[in-house]
């Protein structure tokens, strides 16, 4: 076992593999108060990569129902508790978080998922789901209760629950390149996306069990695993409508929510980011720290980064998402300008923005949030593509156009 | 003998001919096991044991069950749970019985464990199946490699047989399920299965895979197809044959000739346990012989006629016995 | 601003009744689900309406847009809450964001106030 350096963790931790040659990370950043469930990220995924023969379980991106749904069923309540089983009372953070990029959440005391794995016959905990556990891929949602001489009803929500979109987080230090005993899961130095060897993989799903996320799957009709390939040929900008710049994945692309914005970061030899504040990613996890890892205690430098759910009870939201989750929220609820403008370019373009701008407008309205003077200002924000070339300019406030009742018919 | 999804018109056909196998091999192996007691067992003492490899007049073809098989000494090779490297795990074969033969220039090995659960589909994310593989160092006489996977100047060549890949290549979920429904597949050429596209050997049908390995991890399938292995499940126990030409076709697999002197190890694995990979029993290295001892003829007559005879003799001599007792 | 009408033909068309069937407790895909107790002072529906209101407010959305949200049944989130606690409480809401006497705009039409001197934020 090596020691390597976990920012989110902000501590040192033990890894099989020294870090290294690293350049460039895939990251991204989902806002769950947007998302609305409609799949669309999930059928584009799967009417890319995963509609052949032996994929019918297969959902590299999915979005479930929380605290009810999980694809598969229950994997992050089923992880919370071996590794609590095999930690007892010690998955505990500590201290405050830190201004600097290498312990923004404090440190995190507890053991990880390479920490309580025994190191002979797994390097890291986990387990393999069976095959029904993969079939209900958003249990929970809102579903028919029961036929009855009315129809099927379904039920009206009155508690709460969140949508958790969930894609491979191209792991800083992935589980399941780490439990692969074939080293057929390399991870790429220019982009940091993790992928499987089709040609290595002998189907042992030491990958399946180790990925704490469950987003390396087994594909019976090759006995090979797969997993979402972060779309890379899209990454690598060899889309010919993309002009050579690498172009968002088809999940970010799709959203209609506009909760997603993709990009990528410039890392360190240690897996921290490089500072790089007109980086809309790196702005909103360092800078503005709004948005946050998902169970970074599992250890695994996992790189989609949440703006958590305002309304969600908060000790649900603090073990899903760390220690961060109240100033991210406060961060969210009262955002700064820049902050109010940046959301606005998430789904503005379907080129990765590398930087971005936002140039000063007039007020827009002012609002008496919870007692407190809030003033909008009707800013621009303008982002631009690997090339430095203007790709993206909107402003805050939305044009609203109102369709008349008469012709409103879907 | 090799069951691969084209010579079955379908699944359920090809199970049943594979069980109809399996129950006559169960009246064979009764007849292997009195044998096997006449001949007796040569237990294997690590490298001291050694496996001769008998010099058949006749093609002994892939058959586990055939005959010259229940006619030379097995030579029964312990094994252990592989404890060398992660993957550790694999203790559910406590030993297997190993013989060999050559015909014509053709090396082949048999391996018999036992295993009372059938394991031979990996259609589904828990399911794992039985496998038994044979290593040799890469060059014969050259230094034994380390025990798992040679080192780097010195390799092992591995045959391996599979039972999911001997069963075939299942295609659709529907196909495999009875309640799976799958309402259309827009594109189902090569593309769509990245493994079958860049020629993973596990997408294939086929029961057998040569592969060399220079150390932990270097673990590779050789693109050409020179081992043939074939497997019978008689209810309670797996026997496989191994066969390969003699001449090495290529680097790192040994070649081999009558008079050959060289080392053989065994791994199996038991996909009940879920067993895979490192996961496994494994023997040490034990001497393998090619010698040019001729296969014994068929006693097996003369040991039925025995055995009726005395069965034969028993009864009358009961018979009397209780007639003349008051 | 045209008034926006919406009416429901609940049923459609009398149809033969369907068959009923009852949930089955071991079928694999019925909701094996994870429940959470929800804090006393939770109050649900004032927080969904408050992230309703405040995520459309901060992208200027006037306060009779909002109201509409609500009312229309299409809107099913906010529509609920509506139904469940009565426009009253709706208005409350709307007040806590928007502050009780302040008119509402026309949606969109933001006014064109002064360029900020002093609420500017800064990067990095
Ligand atoms: S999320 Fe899972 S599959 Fe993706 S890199 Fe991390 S450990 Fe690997
Ligand atoms: S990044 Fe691409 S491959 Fe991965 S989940 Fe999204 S659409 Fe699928």
């Amino acid at each position: 076992m090596a020691k390597v350096y976990n920012w989110q963790l902000g501590r040192e931790m033990e890894y099989p593999y020294a870090g290294g040659d690293r350049e460039r990370q895939f990251a991204a950043v989902f806002n769950i108060n947007r998302c609305i469930a409609c799949q669309t990220c999930t059928m584009a995924c799967k009417s890319t990569w995963t509609h052949y023969p032996g994929q019918e379980l297969m959902f590299w991106n999915n979005v479930e129902t929380k605290p009810y749904g999980g694809y598969p069923r229950s994997w992050d309540a089923k992880l919370l508790e071996m590794q609590e089983t095999l930690d007892p009372g010690g998955q505990n953070w500590a201290g405050t978080g830190q201004a600097d990029v290498r312990s923004p959440y404090g440190r995190f005391d507890g053991k990880t998922i390479f920490e309580t794995a025994n190191g002979t016959s797994e390097r890291v905990t986990g387990y393999l789901p069976d095959d029904d556990e993969w079939k209900a891929p958003n249990n929970g949602e809102d579903h028919g209760t029961k036929m009855g001489p009315d129809g099927a009803k379904l039920p009206v929500h009155q508690g709460w629950f969140f949508y958790l979109q969930r894609i491979c987080n191209h792991c800083s230090y992935p589980a399941c390149l780490a439990a692969c005993p074939r080293n057929a899961i390399y991870k790429r130095k220019e982009d940091g996306i993790v992928l499987i060897d089709q040609e290595r993989c002998r189907g042992y799903r030491k990958c399946v069990a180790a990925c704490p996320y469950k987003k390396s799957m087994y594909r019976p009709t090759t006995r090979t695993s797969e997993k979402c390939i972060a779309c890379y040929p899209r990454i690598e900008g060899q889309d010919p409508i993309s002009d050579g710049v690498p172009m968002e994945t088809r999940c970010m692309a799709s959203c209609i929510g506009k909760i997603r914005m993709q990009g990528l970061v410039q890392v360190e030899a240690d897996a921290t980011w490089t500072h790089d504040p007109r980086n809309p990613i790196y702005y909103m996890v360092h800078v503005e720290k709004v948005a946050l890892p998902l169970y970074p205690q599992f250890g695994t430098q996992p790189n989609i980064y949440y703006i958590p759910p305002r309304w969600a009870p908060r000790e649900y939201l603090r073990q899903m998402f760390g220690p961060g989750v109240d100033a991210a929220i406060e961060k969210y609820a009262n955002p700064s300008r820049e902050l109010l403008a940046l959301l606005q370019l998430f789904r503005a373009t379907r080129e990765v923005i590398f930087a971005f701008d936002v140039i000063p407008g007039p007020v827009a309205q002012t609002l008496n949030v919870g007692g407190r003077s809030r003033t909008i200002y009707d800013d621009t924000v303008v982002g631009y593509d690997a090339k430095g070339r203007e790709v993206a300019r909107v402003k805050v406030v939305e044009p609203v156009v109102t369709r008349p009742g008469s012709i409103n018919s879907i | 003998m090799r069951t691969t999804h084209a010579d079955d018109d379908t699944r359920t056909g090809g199970r049943a001919r594979r069980w109809r196998r399996r129950l006559g091999l169960v009246a064979t192996v009764a007849v292997v096991g009195a044998v096997a007691h006449i001949a007796g067992f040569q237990p294997a003492v690590s490298q001291l044991a050694t496996v001769n490899a008998y010099k058949a007049d006749a093609d002994p073809g892939m058959d586990p069950s055939g005959g010259p098989w229940a006619r030379i000494p097995g030579v029964a090779v312990p094994m252990t749970a592989q404890a060398t490297t992660y993957p550790f795990g694999g203790d559910a074969i406590p030993a297997v019985d190993v013989r060999a033969l050559h015909y014509n220039g053709q090396l082949f090995v048999r391996v018999e464990w036992p295993d009372s659960s059938v394991n031979d589909s990996t259609f589904g994310t828990t399911l794992f199946a039985d496998a038994a593989a044979v290593q040799f160092p890469a060059a014969t006489g050259s230094k034994v490699p380390a025990l798992c996977m040679g080192q780097a100047d010195t390799g092992v060549n591995i045959w391996q047989w599979r039972a999911d890949t001997e069963a075939g290549v299942p295609q659709t979920l529907p196909e495999e399920d009875p309640d799976g429904v799958a309402d259309h597949y827009p594109i189902t050429d090569d593309l769509g299965y990245p493994a079958r596209y860049v020629g993973n050997p596990f997408d294939s049908t086929g029961a057998a895979q040569n592969l060399v390995a220079e150390g932990f991890g270097t673990l590779t399938a050789t693109p050409e197809h020179p081992v043939n292995a074939a497997g019978v499940h008689d209810g309670n126990r797996w026997a496989v044959v191994f066969s390969r030409a003699f001449p090495s076709p290529g680097e790192g697999q040994p070649n081999l000739t009558e008079g050959t002197k060289t080392d053989i190890a065994v791994a199996a694995w038991n996909g009940q346990h879920q067993d895979r990979n490192g996961q496994k029993s494994v023997s040490q290295f034990v001497s393998l012989d090619i010698g040019d001892e001729p296969v014994p003829p068929d006693r097996t007559p003369w040991i039925v006629i025995l055995l009726v005879g005395g069965l034969f003799v028993g009864v009358i001599a009961s018979v009397v016995v209780w007639r003349i007792t008051p | 601003m045209a008034e926006f009408h919406v009416t429901f033909h609940p049923g459609g068309p009398a149809a033969a009744a369907p068959s009923a069937k009852e949930l089955e407790a071991e079928d694999p895909y019925e909701l094996v689900g994870l429940t959470f107790e929800v804090p006393p002072d939770h109050d649900v529906d004032l927080l969904m309406a408050r992230t309703f209101v405040e995520e459309y407010a901060l992208m200027g959305y006037s306060r009779p847009a909002l109201r509409k949200l609500f009312e229309t049944p299409f809107y099913a989130g906010t529509h609920d809450i509506l139904v469940r606690r009565g426009p009253a409480y709706v208005d409350s809401v709307l007040d806590e964001v928007f502050g009780a006497e302040v008119p509402g705009d026309e949606a969109g039409e933001a006014s064109a106030g002064a360029a900020p001197a002093d609420e500017g934020t800064s990067r990095g």
